[in-house]
């Protein structure tokens, strides 16, 4: 049952930040509300009041093609829209699926790609209110009970993973976010640097000061090919166990000239795997070539006792992935669907 | 004549025994050459349009005036004892009229206490309250501050057989504190006489029902008649425990239950929430609605328990079983109760020498409650996988063993009244292809092609039969009274929890009274001016329901008959009604000409003008020399993707037997909802508990994983319908627990098949399968 709010619709993005700080923490930012309500409801986030941007599309909406090549999408895009969008769908492919294997499609038109990215852990002792390192206590329950879900790379005090699917095919693309400090001024970061893991102080995954907004992600231009696959317990609405987002140029021969590899539901964070890259980087991608990275991944996780089976899924996943951008095939030039 | 009996039915694999008033009827049984114009066709369900436009009044639409809303307040911890409670913050809340406490039901008292001290499992509930409006309710409930003694909680079950202290209930920690055990023939010597032995140790998870629509229930008191609306099996069930809770007479008691949204097993009652409601309606004069939101509904409403199941098989080259031991642990929760994990092993396959060993046992988590064919999924799933590996050991195909092995009498010697599996076999197989089956892989092979990338997905047939026996029970009850518009309107105290109860009955009644199926209006799931009407469990609703039904629109029709003969100045037996029209035998000669195609009832009684055409039925006993069998056979296709670990079911084909059809319609629906719910048991479903806390970790949909629409093949059903005439005057048997019966052991067979990798841990995970093929390329 949801407790009691107040609510207003920002009408410029400017005000969003300073109203923020000047609660102390009791505003909150409504966009699509599918992560925000719900934590409502559960009482594991408290506010007195609650922003809605949904209305700030000028500042925050739509898919751009950026100055010199690119693509600037707002912060408000649905996950929906990202997935079915041409240019994403042609040049960002890993992105397009990723967007597309999250969650529902109710879900999907309602969430937004910001949103997704502030999303919480979705460590059940979390979610379920347990009094858990990152919901104020000073225990992570999960790294002594179950946590087939959680992390392979424990570190910090939390073993929670990222649970978002572009956040992996964004760091696989090279994105940058577009972030609006309280003062007014934009600041644009690497996503690679945004990255964090969730902690006591901030149970986020992303690091942004107080009052900040994303207002866009920043997509470099460039040819490459790309693609997301994701392994989850049923075939539709669940976070994934595990998932990897591979995107590749290559030289005019076939051969791999750049390759970034990233994986997802692994760590607290998406978690480049330079091992799998120069794997890969001067070969091209056959048979033999996609065993060997796929072996060379995960070689320093440290599963706990209860989810060492990921090591096993990440490597199936990137022999699939990269199955489907095997040098001369469709998805190699970015045609085909590799998942 | 009505009389009393003594008379013995199955229920959910136990035999029962009562004394109750029965009625005979003279009726020609539907058997195999009864021709019958509307039973036995497709029908849409007559409320279909009323659950899809919202029109439908479930429980938690029932809005009465000045109706207050009550929120209970549950444990966060799986044990502990409540020191105090301080309700001071929470009254203080603007809108709030009551709080609950323990302190409000004395031990002693005449309804069992709603409130706990000694909290036994997460989310047990310890106080209560009321107030204006729900949200309200809910922010008090939050406010209420309670003080615990934590302590530690008893989760293990191998702890629980060997603590003498009771922890998980008053009583103890084993339910009777001993095993139910059922012996027949001489086990080891049947071992000692088999070729082949197999002993395995399979587990299954708790299963949580998660029905559509919660518990809840609205209560209210009309002076000194108490009106409750709650989502139930058993309308009359709640009236009669209400009744004796409360010291009233049942004629002051009203319970109703217009629609529901499934209860598979968990929603009898009443339950604690209903005496909540219930005390503060009488306490505050208003009528008090109580309905549980999800989280609650998977901490504290019931479940199918986990189970350790240690079975051995022996059997002869030519598989013919020699002797079968099962050894079954049970986690029913604090103070639940599970099913007969046995029943499989006992009943569905002959073997001489039998041992079973069954232990219900306590720990500190949501009590078990019954759960769609309680005890059979887990007992097959080990069964049926034994079976399987047994078949595949001794190089023999899985249905020539069963069918080496079918039983021509149950195990206590009664002979079936009839016994489809021998069909049900072939005519699967047929419609599957089964003969397209080759022996399963090596795992060490398909490991290897794997990591080398040349293989990522394989496929497998598998199959599993399962077996219930219900053919109803009395008491029964049914009223059809006849209007002078031509409709009939069909009266019981029974209820439809959605499984399409109102429109199998209306389909019975149209046949016998003669009237289309739009004409017939049923009245059911409201106790007021209703005779009694059976609780919906066992599978026993339209098998006892229908033949009361058909026994009361056969008494109004011989009324009709009555009536319209002197209308005629014919005679009663030259009366004929087809299709709402009346029509005369032939010879017959009336006073009263009638045209070639009949005249409509409706024109005709319009002229009569009142008329008092009420028929009452009563369901003779099951007849105890001959045992019901409703028989299933599932046929599965899995793909198990090697590169993520998921097992996909991409075709799924049931073969069932239950009697005769009723309504194909609802009968296929029920199946297909069987099966979904097999595969989420087989490949999804569990209640993810803290080893150490006893806190449910997906309490939520979230996190508890059911089937989705992507997660479901096509599902093809075969409907067999063989009247089983012995057994009723319906010649009808149950449908609604068969179907989920088979499905996790036929998936498993089907993995199997595909991977040669044996799965006897459910459900099967991605990190199961996984962890598996790791371990088999280690090797």
């Amino acid at each position: 049952m949801m407790p009691y709010f107040t609510y207003e619709r920002a009408l410029r993005a400017e005000e969003v930040g300073p109203a923020l700080v000047a609660s102390g923490g009791r505003t909150r930012v409504l966009a699509g509300g599918t992560e925000l309500v719900p934590l409502l409801k559960d009482r594991l986030v408290k506010a007195d009041h609650l922003v809605d941007i949904r209305g700030l599309v000028d500042e925050m909406g739509g898919i751009l093609v950026g100055e010199g090549g690119g693509l600037r999408v707002g912060a408000l895009v649905t996950l929906a829209e990202l997935a079915r969008h041409p240019l994403v769908r042609a040049n960002y492919r890993a992105l397009a699926q990723a967007a597309e294997a999250t969650a529902s499609p109710e879900l999907r038109n309602q969430a937004t790609l910001g949103g997704n990215l502030l999303q919480l852990t979705r460590c059940e002792y979390f979610r379920s209110g347990a009094p858990c390192y990152l919901n104020g206590g000073q225990v992570c329950f999960a790294a002594e009970g179950r946590h087939e879900r959680h992390s392979i790379y424990p570190r910090g005090t939390s073993v929670s993973v990222n649970p978002s699917d572009p956040a992996t095919a964004l760091l696989a693309a090279d994105a940058s976010l577009e972030i609006l400090a309280p003062s007014g001024a934009t600041r644009t970061v690497p996503i690679a640097e945004a990255l964090k893991d969730p902690d006591h102080d901030d149970p986020r995954f992303l690091a942004l000061g107080e009052g900040e907004l994303i207002v866009a992600v920043v997509l470099p231009p460039g040819e490459r090919a790309s693609a997301y696959a994701k392994a989850m317990e049923r075939a539709d609405w669940s976070f994934a166990l595990a998932s990897v987002a591979v995107s590749l140029a290559f030289d005019g021969e076939g051969r791999v000239a750049d390759a970034r590899v990233v994986l997802g539901g692994v760590a607290g964070t998406p978690r480049r795997e330079p091992a799998v890259e120069a794997a890969l980087t001067g070969r091209r991608v056959d048979r033999a070539a996609v065993v060997r990275a796929a072996q060379a991944a995960c070689q320093d996780a440290r599963p706990l006792p209860g989810n060492g089976y990921k090591v096993e899924l990440v490597r199936g996943l990137l022999r699939r992935a990269l199955s489907g951008l095997a040098s001369g095939s469709e998805g190699a030039t970015g045609r085909a669907s590799a998942v | 004549m009505p009389r009393i009996v003594r008379t013995q039915y199955e229920y959910e694999g136990r035999m029962r025994e009562q004394i109750t008033v029965v009625e005979e009827d003279d009726l020609p049984r539907w058997g195999r050459e009864a021709k019958l114009a509307v039973v036995g066709r497709p029908h849409p369900r007559v409320d279909g349009h009323l659950r899809v436009t919202g029109a439908a009044r479930y429980t938690a639409d029932v809005y009465l005036p000045g109706m207050l809303y009550c929120k209970i307040v549950r444990s966060p911890h799986a044990r502990a004892r409540v020191l105090s409670i301080d309700a001071s913050r929470a009254l203080a809340l603007p809108g709030v009229r009551l709080v609950l406490t323990p302190d409000d039901f004395p031990e002693g008292g005449p309804v069992p206490p709603p409130l706990s001290r000694d909290v036994r499992f997460q989310g047990e509930e310890v106080a209560a309250v009321v107030a204006e409006d729900e949200e309200t309710a809910s922010d008090a409930a939050a406010l209420v501050e309670v003080e615990y003694e934590v302590l530690p909680p008893l989760l293990s079950w191998e702890k629980a057989l060997e603590s003498s202290e009771p922890v998980a209930t008053a009583r103890g920690n084993v339910h009777e504190g001993d095993p139910q055990v059922k012996e027949r023939g001489d086990p080891e010597r049947g071992f000692a006489e088999a070729d082949l032995v197999l002993e395995e140790t399979y587990t299954t998870q708790t299963e949580l029902h998660n029905a559509l629509e919660p518990h809840g229930a609205v209560a209210w008191w009309d002076g000194d008649r108490l009106h409750v609306w709650e989502s139930t099996q058993s309308v009359s069930g709640v009236r009669r425990s209400l009744a004796k809770a409360y010291g009233l007479p049942e004629e002051d008691v009203r319970v109703v239950c217009e629609f529901m949204g499934g209860g598979f097993g968990a929603k009898f009652g009443p339950y604690r929430y209903t005496h909540l409601a219930v005390f503060a309606a009488r306490r505050l004069g208003r009528p008090v609605r109580l309905v549980l939101d999800r989280h609650e509904e998977n901490l504290a409403t019931g479940n199918r328990p986990a189970t350790v199941q240690t079975l051995k098989i022996g059997a002869k080259r030519d598989g013919t079983l020699t002797a079968l031991e099962l050894t079954a642990v049970s986690l029913w929760g604090a103070g639940g109760q599970g099913g007969t994990v046995a029943g499989p092993a006992q009943v569905q396959y002959a073997c001489p020498n039998l041992r079973t060993t069954e232990y219900g046992v306590y720990v500190n988590a949501g009590p078990a409650s019954a759960f769609r064919a309680p005890g059979y999924p887990e007992g097959s799933f080990a069964l049926e996988s034994a079976l399987d590996e047994l078949a595949h050991r001794l190089g023999l195909d899985p249905i020539e063993v069963r069918r080496k092995n079918f039983p021509k009498e149950r195990p206590d010697g009664r002979p079936w009244s009839q016994n489809s599996f021998l069909e049900a076999y072939e005519v699967g197989a047929r419609a599957f292809g089964w003969d397209r089956r080759g022996p399963a892989p090596d795992p060490r092979e398909i490991a290897r092609r794997r990591e080398a990338g040349e293989l990522a997905v394989v496929r497998g047939l598998g199959m599993a039969a399962g077996m219930w026996g219900s053919a109803g029970w009395p008491p029964a009850y049914a009223w059809v009274q006849v209007h002078a518009d031509g409709t009939a309107t069909v009266t019981s105290g029974t209820q439809d929890i959605g499984t399409g109860t109102k429109t199998a009955l209306a389909l019975v009644a149209a046949e016998e009274l003669g009237l289309p199926v739009a004409a017939v209006h049923m009245r059911l799931g409201d106790t007021d001016m209703a005779p009694f009407g059976t609780g919906s469990g066992g599978s026993g609703t339209t098998s006892s329901m229908a033949p009361a039904v058909r026994a009361a629109a056969a008494d109004a029709r011989r009324q009709l008959a009555e009536l319209l003969a002197g209308y005629f100045e014919v005679r009663p037996e030259e009366i004929r009604i087809r299709e709402g029209r009346v029509h005369l035998a032939e010879g017959a000669r009336p006073s009263v000409a009638v045209p070639a195609g009949g005249v409509a009832l409706a024109e005709l009684l319009r002229d009569v003008g009142p008329i008092n055409v009420v028929g009452k039925g009563g369901r003779a006993p099951t007849p105890g020399d001959r045992a019901a069998a409703s028989v299933a056979v599932h046929f599965c296709e899995a793909a198990v993707d090697l590169e993520t670990g998921t097992v996909r079911v991409e075709r799924y084909l049931a073969v069932h037997e239950s009697g005769r059809v009723i309504n194909p319609l609802t009968m296929t629906s029920q199946i297909q909802g069987g099966i979904l719910f097999g595969l989420g048991y087989a490949l999804f479903e569990e209640r993810r508990l803290d080893p150490r806390h006893g806190w449910v970790l997906n309490a939520n949909l979230e996190s508890y994983k059911v089937a989705t629409h992507r997660d479901v093949p096509r599902i093809e059903t075969i409907l067999l319908d063989r009247p089983d005439d012995h057994l009723n005057n319906a010649a009808v048997k149950g449908i609604g627990e068969p179907p989920v019966i088979p499905v996790a052991a036929a998936v498993a067979n089907a993995v199997f098949h595909a991977t040669g990798l044996r799965f006897r841990d459910l459900p099967i995970t991605p990190a199961k399968v996984l962890a598996a093929l790791r371990e088999v390329a280690r090797r």
